[in-house]
Parts: structure tokens; sequence; C-alpha cells
């Protein structure tokens, strides 16, 4: 029973080394893509098959983000955004779910030269048991919700949020703003990360312990997760986006 | 930073990470999202065009149902009007006939006692001229019988004269 903390190496292309996450990362992105294009490829104005399973979705994430901003044009405005790190995350999550399910694809790999002794390498790894894909999402989510306030409010408006000399109080308060700017970076990141890796965790301890039974409720629960993971990240990233831009009231 | 290493952190491996989530964003926006949004913009345009329209026919046939309903409503009151006029006609003409026909009975009915009045008349006059001509018969006979005097021719003539007079 082993599980490393870290994404391995797969290969390494001229000082950059591609991981299994990275590799994982590409895989679940092109299988988006191309369900997407396979389902909107002939649009029918009555839908049936996949191009229905599409709209469905789309619709059903549309009116949810429509909800909290209640304005068309502006869910219209910021829908690519997070429509895409719902459905990545989403479908990251229960890829991820499926290397742990189906015997076998765990085991696609080979054994490596690692400090001195071999190492077993899966091809495979759960996107988000990786710190480094959830902090690219949280680096994204945070800068763009910065983009976004500055090119609806001004940078000076929107800078006044966090510089700000009017009385002691705002300064300090606009300080701690900006500090919670990067607090939200490492919230994000850990927050996503810790859930999957620790879902991991707990699926290869499970199946350690008593395998084949034993483990499908906590594939029920890890679902659950996955799901809630992928709301969190989107509602989270909606929510800052609206705060940014609207007008704080000083 | 032990930590970094352990987490296998990589700034390469991040911005990698994050052109790929752009080019894939991108991606999706082109081959998901445009589409799909535009197709279910269409028909919800659609939609709310044919229940405008839907809208409107009802409007029309309550319009056409509340006209036929006027018109028959207004039918049936000419059609009531017709029967009453009738009826009232056949009333009128059914008293008119009656009075005639009671009329006419009247007249003959006035006609045929005037007839047997005269009738009547004339029966009683015959009767009387017989009557008064079997009296002077009678008269005769028993005169003649009787007074074969002289005063026979006198008296003849005073009963003679005596019955002109009655007729």
């Amino acid at each position: 029973m082993h599980v490393s903390l870290s994404a391995q190496e797969v290969i390494n292309i001229g000082g950059f080394s591609i991981t299994n996450t990275l590799i994982t990362t590409w895989v679940v992105m092109t299988l988006i893509v191309l369900i997407s294009y396979l389902g909107t490829k002939n649009m029918h104005s009555v839908p049936k098959g996949l191009q229905n399973l599409l709209e469905l979705s789309i619709e059903k994430l549309f009116n949810f983000f429509n909800s909290v901003w209640e304005n068309r044009e502006q869910t219209k405005k910021y829908f690519s955004l997070l429509a895409t790190f719902f459905i990545f995350i989403i479908v990251a999550n229960w890829l991820g779910l499926l290397i742990e399910a189906i015997p076998g694809i765990k085991y696609i790999g080979f054994f490596k030269n690692q400090n001195g002794h071999e190492a077993f390498v899966p091809l495979f790894r759960s996107v988000n048991s990786d710190l480094n894909a959830t902090l690219s999402w949280a680096i994204i989510s945070v800068f763009l919700v910065q983009v976004f306030g500055i090119t609806s409010l001004g940078v000076i408006k929107y800078g006044s949020k966090f510089f700000n000399f009017q009385s002691p109080i705002y300064f300090f308060v606009g300080i701690l703003e900006f500090i919670s700017e990067f607090a939200k970076v490492v919230s994000f990141s850990f927050r996503l990360f810790g859930n999957i890796f620790a879902g991991e965790v707990l699926l290869v301890v499970v199946a350690a312990i008593a395998p084949l039974i034993a483990p499908i409720p906590f594939y029920g629960l890890e679902i659950f997760v996955g799901f809630v993971q992928a709301l969190v990240f989107t509602m989270l990233t909606l929510v800052f986006i609206k705060m940014a831009v609207t007008v704080a009231h000083h | 930073m032990e930590l970094i290493e352990k987490l296998g952190l990589s700034w390469k491996i991040i911005l990698a990470n994050v052109v790929t989530f752009f080019i894939f964003l991108l991606l999706l926006r082109k081959v998901l999202y445009r589409p799909v949004l535009n197709i279910l913009e269409k028909r919800r345009k659609k939609i709310e065009k044919s229940l405008k329209e839907a809208d409107k026919i009802s409007q029309k046939l309550q319009r056409t149902e509340q006209k036929v309903n006027k018109r028959l409503t207004q039918s049936k009151k000419e059609a009531m009007d017709i029967i009453e006029q009738a009826k009232d006609q056949a009333q009128k003409e059914k008293q008119l006939i009656k009075e005639q026909a009671q009329e006419q009975a009247e007249q003959i009915r006035e006609k045929t006692a005037k007839e047997l009045k005269k009738e009547k008349q004339n029966l009683v006059n015959e009767a009387k001229k017989e009557i008064v001509e079997i009296a002077v018969q009678l008269s005769e006979k028993l005169i003649k019988r009787k007074i074969e005097s002289k005063d026979y021719e006198k008296l003849n003539k005073e009963f003679v004269e005596i019955v002109k007079d009655n007729k």
C-alpha cells in the first residue's frame, strides 16, 4: 500500500517533467471537448441523445448561476469561466474515482529508478489529488476575479478596496482585504486538494482493509464529495466575482 | 520548503496547467457554450412567440364565440317574434271567421224566421178564406133550408155584405 503525496514524473522533455496528473488533465479535457463536439456537431431544434444531455446540463448550470446573478446579461458574461470550472472539476473528480474503481487502470504504468530504488509510476492519477493542479485553478480564479473587478470598476475604484487612506480603520481593513486575496488562493487550492486526496487515501485504505464490498459505500461518498467540491469551487468563484464587480459601500 | 518539495510543487507545471485551462475554456466556448446557449435562446424565443400566438388565437376564438352567441340569441328572439306574430294572426283570423260564421248563422236564422212567419201568415190567410167560404156555404145551405121567405133575398145580401166587410 503506497500513496504518493505528489504526482510522479512520467517523462521529462527538455527539463519539463510531465507528471501523471498532467497527463490525466489532458485526457479529461480532451474527453470533455470530444463529447461536447460530438453532441453539438449536428444541432437539431428538437434535441435528442447527447445533445439533449448537454443542453440539459448547460441550461441547469445557467439557471443556477442566474439565480445568484439575477441578471441574464451578467450571467452570460461570466458563464464560460464558471461552467468550465464546474464541468472540468466534476468530470476530473469522477474520472479520478474511475481510475480507482476500474481494476487495472491504476496499475497501468512502469517502474522507474528513483533515488536509487525502484518505484512504480502509474500513468494516471486523479487530477485534483495533485496540489499543482488545484493551485493552478485557484490562481486562475483569483486572478480573473481581480481582472473582472478592474475592468468593471476601474483601477482606482477597485484598488481603493485594498489601499484606502481615508481613515486608519479603512487602511487596515484594506490591508486585510489584500491579504485575504492571497488567502483565497491557498484556501481554494488546499480545500479541493485536501478533499480529493483524502478521498483517494480513504479508498486505498478501505480497499486494503476489506476489499470488494466494503469500498462501495465509500465510492458513493466520494462521488458526492466530487460533486460538492466542484460546486463549492464554482460557487465561491461566482461570489468573489460578484463581490469584486459591485461597488463597495464605505 | 521541504513541504513544497513533498507536494511536488513546480511553477512549470502550474504554468502549463494555466495555459491548457485557457485553451480548454476557449475550445469549450466554441464547441459547447456558444452553440448550446444559442439554440436554447432560439428555442426560448420560439416558445415565447408560440405562446403569444396561442394567446392571440384563443382571444380570437373567444371573440368569434361571443359573436356567434350574440347572433344565436338574436335569431332565437326573431324566431320567437315570428311565432308570436303568427299566433296573433291566427287568433285574429279565427276570431274573424268565428264572427262571420255567427253573422251568417244569424242571417240564415232571421231569414228562416221571416219565411216561416210569412208562410204562417199565408197559411192563416188561406185558412181564413177557406173557413169563410165554408161558413158562407154552410150559412147559404142553412139559410136556404130555413128561410125560404121574402126576407131571404135581403138577408142573403146583408150576410154577404158582412162577410165581405169582414174579409
